[in-house]
């Protein structure tokens, strides 16, 4: 190794370790922090969180995989009317922010909600979704498109050998779902429960907004209420412990199956009569809870604030929003082609360089703890207060979302032989010229994925915006998040149709993505 | 009589502890002389050329060039210091570059203009000069090859490797490009390394063939001894 490519290692094991430290000062936090309401936040804030989360995370995944499982089973081995329309419209949920959906269906069922009314004054019963089991509904109704997505390619693509011999072994539909299907799609039902459950995890303003205490809303309340960031560093070490068990379980389900991949695609058998319009009735129910229901409450609000006028006020969050987001972009992908560049250079991927992944499994407030903590430290070290600073922001969204514009560029840089850097090289062209006239610009579809991706998220972001954004400085999210607290719901729709309109693209992409793999 | 324009010495590379693939090769080429390598896969024939090149850092041995030591156990020049042309099996010819921007990628340290002519030149010589605007996958298989080679030789290597130049190419397309390559080879008295599996390429552009078993060099003699020998046992096995 000559000194040049080691001073270049050097530097991107230093960037590396940058994006890492605010995980690194969460997981340390016993050693270095002091924590003066650790005493009160142990005994009354901890367990009664720790113990609704769990409640909270066993219900909204088991929900989700019931949803996402049984659609994907529908949309993949049956023929019923409207079946290809179902198909891609089952992934929309997923453009809804747990926030928005939760505070649209509060609107409609809560305890004065339009439906509810409409309910009692009909039949008297009073309905009430908010609670810790209707937001888990309310959630995997949001996050069931995790499960639904990666098992439905699991059923279409990969088992159309082991379900024809199910068949020819005489196993009718409900047997070879439960026997063959289920378990084959184990890996793929997993893979998407963990997402659900780190949705879950990272959710802030759906719980705050239900009253359920989980440790999201437990890191919210010792950080801006006791005003101890000390016991908020220790509550995001046990809510990071929690994810770790999480993918640990995850990794343990995926080692287990082992499922030989056929590209034949299964065989779907064509319903009749009832059966017919029971799939379709299944998922048109699905469908309409879960995104149409809450996309028409809001549409129908949005109209009235757009008589009202009321949108003006909105328009300084919506500048900041595309400032931060803009900025956050730009940052994280100048960080994601430097580290693309070093893993190119290497030939394999350091694992430090792998470890920065790591901040999108996180939930948003660990990390906006973290580099509160850090700025806090630097603050009182050297004097200089970046607390509340919009560069501050940018940097936790580049370590939260990092993985994001990584990952389309190393997807896209695998499929670039290397005979071409070669190529370049023998040509006379030093690495770095290499990679920026020939790696590079073969890159720009996979470049602005990553740049809409990071974007995209950031306008959805809500906890750890709210934790880190500078004084009176609102975005869209944290907007729409305070006008429902106050009850001023109604006048938010339209940012929030706005935010959900964000969150269609990636949702497009990615169902696009999947279908493209080999069936 | 003059010293030769490359000489390996003792050339040892190994993938992986347990396999040797290359054990020792040993070659020397002159100015201006097209040596081509043949063996059976796996050989190291590749190998040796990457090695020479500079893309692959030997364990053990010298490579020198022109007196000056390319990679010996000291020290290694990175391949873009070392002036060596290579035209690779697939040819990693750039697809979102035109004929004439591949073949000026090399030249970046030029002026502009110097920079238009010499390319001109060069797409002149290979016989693409209409083809200058055109991206690498509107050009027949042919016409591709002759870009990779202008694209190395435009930046007038003393040495070129090419690693089975003529592979993906039909029979008939095989023979002209061959004819014209050895052309071009000769208009600049460029010294060359052909990879090869196939005889007849082997006879048509050699000077000297170098034959390769188990990472070594095991004989060399001219092409002519070795056409001789193919014509009277041509179900040889190389």
């Amino acid at each position: 190794m000559n000194a040049r490519v080691r001073l270049s290692s050097v530097w991107i094991g230093a960037l590396a370790l940058f994006l890492l430290l605010p995980i690194g000062v969460v997981i340390t936090s016993p050693f270095h922090s002091s924590a003066p309401e650790w005493n009160h936040v142990a005994h009354s804030i901890l367990p009664t969180h720790l113990l609704e989360t769990i409640e909270l995370l066993l219900l909204a995944v088991s929900m989700a995989v019931v949803f996402g499982v049984s659609a994907a089973w529908i949309v993949s081995s049956f023929d019923f009317p409207l079946r290809g329309y179902f198909r891609w419209a089952l992934v929309l949920p997923l453009a809804l922010p747990t926030y928005i959906s939760a505070i649209t269906f509060a609107g409609l069922i809560g305890p004065t909600g339009s439906i509810s009314e409409v309910v009692y004054s009909s039949t008297g019963l009073r309905i009430d979704i908010m609670s810790l089991p209707g937001l888990a509904l309310v959630l995997a109704l949001v996050l069931f498109p995790y499960v639904y997505l990666p098992v439905r390619v699991a059923f279409s693509a990969g088992m159309s050998p082991h379900l024809d011999a199910a068949r020819m072994l005489g196993g009718g539909g409900i047997r070879r779902f439960f026997r063959v299907a289920m378990p084959l799609a184990r890996p793929a039902i997993a893979g998407g429960a963990l997402l659900v459950a780190m949705e879950t995890l990272n959710d802030y303003g759906a719980v705050k907004y239900y009253g359920v205490r989980t440790l999201t809303a437990g890191i919210f309340r010792s950080w801006g209420g006791l005003y101890d960031v000390g016991s908020a560093l220790r509550l995001s070490g046990i809510l990071l412990l929690l994810v770790v068990v999480l993918i640990t379980a995850e990794r343990s389900v995926r080692r287990r199956a082992g499922q030989e991949a056929s590209h034949r695609p299964v065989v779907r058998v064509r319903l009749l009569g009832w059966r017919s319009l029971a799939a379709c009735t299944g998922c048109l129910l699905l469908f309409v809870f879960a995104f149409a229901l809450p996309i028409g409450s809001l549409l129908i609000d949005a109209e009235r604030t757009i008589e009202n006028a009321r949108f003006a006020q909105f328009l300084p969050a919506l500048g900041n929003t595309l400032f931060v987001g803009i900025m956050a972009a730009t940052v994280t992908l100048v960080i994601a082609v430097l580290l693309a560049f070093a893993e190119r250079r290497s030939k394999e991927r350091s694992r430090l360089t792998r470890w920065t992944s790591i901040g999108y499994v996180v939930p948003g407030a660990v990390i906006a703890i973290g580099v509160m903590a850090l700025a806090g430290w630097l603050t009182n070290t050297t004097g200089v207060v970046l607390i509340g600073t919009i560069g501050l922001m940018v940097y936790a969204f580049a370590v939260r979302f990092l993985a994001l514009a990584s990952q389309p560029l190393n997807a896209g840089l695998k499929q670039q032989p290397r005979a071409m850097d070669e190529a370049s090289r023998l040509l006379g062209s030093s690495p770095w010229r290499t990679f920026t006239r020939v790696n590079l610009p073969l890159l720009r579809p996979a470049l602005i994925a990553a740049v809409l991706l990071v974007l995209m998220e950031v306008v959805k972001e809500l906890p750890l915006t709210l934790i880190l954004r500078p004084f009176n400085f609102d975005t869209l999210s944290t907007k729409v998040f305070e006008m429902a607290r106050i009850e001023e719901w109604r006048d938010a729709a339209l940012p929030a149709l706005l935010i959900v309109l964000c969150g269609l693209v990636p949702v497009l992409a990615l169902d696009r993505l999947l279908d493209r793999r080999p069936r | 009589m003059n010293p030769p324009l490359l000489s390996v010495t003792d050339l040892h590379f190994a993938h992986t502890r347990e396999h040797d693939v290359l054990a020792g090769a040993e070659l020397d080429l002159d100015e201006g002389e097209v040596l081509v390598v043949i063996g059976p896969s796996g050989c190291g024939k590749t190998t040796l050329l990457r090695c020479i090149a500079g893309l692959e850092k030997p364990e053990r041995g010298s490579i020198r060039m022109d007196g000056r030591v390319l990679s010996d156990d000291r020290s290694c020049v990175p391949p873009e210091a070392r002036g060596i042309g290579f035209v690779f099996q697939g040819l990693a010819l750039f697809p979102h570059l035109t004929v004439e921007r591949n073949v000026a990628f090399g030249l970046h340290e030029l002026s502009r203009s110097e920079r238009d002519q010499r390319v001109r030149d060069e797409l002149k010589t290979v016989g693409l000069e209409e083809f200058a605007k055109r991206y690498p996958h509107e050009l027949s298989g042919g016409q591709q090859q002759r870009v990779a080679i202008a694209r190395s030789l435009v930046r007038r290597p003393r040495l070129m490797l090419m690693d089975e130049p003529f592979s993906d190419l039909d029979t008939k397309t095989r023979a002209t490009v061959r004819t014209e390559v050895l052309r071009i080879l000769r208009t600049h008295n460029t010294a060359a390394i052909i990879v090869t599996h196939d005889r007849e390429d082997a006879v048509h552009v050699a000077d000297r063939i170098a034959e390769m078993d188990q990472g070594r060099i095991v004989r060399t003699a001219s092409a002519e001894v070795f056409r001789r020998e193919w014509s009277d046992h041509p179900f040889l096995e190389v």
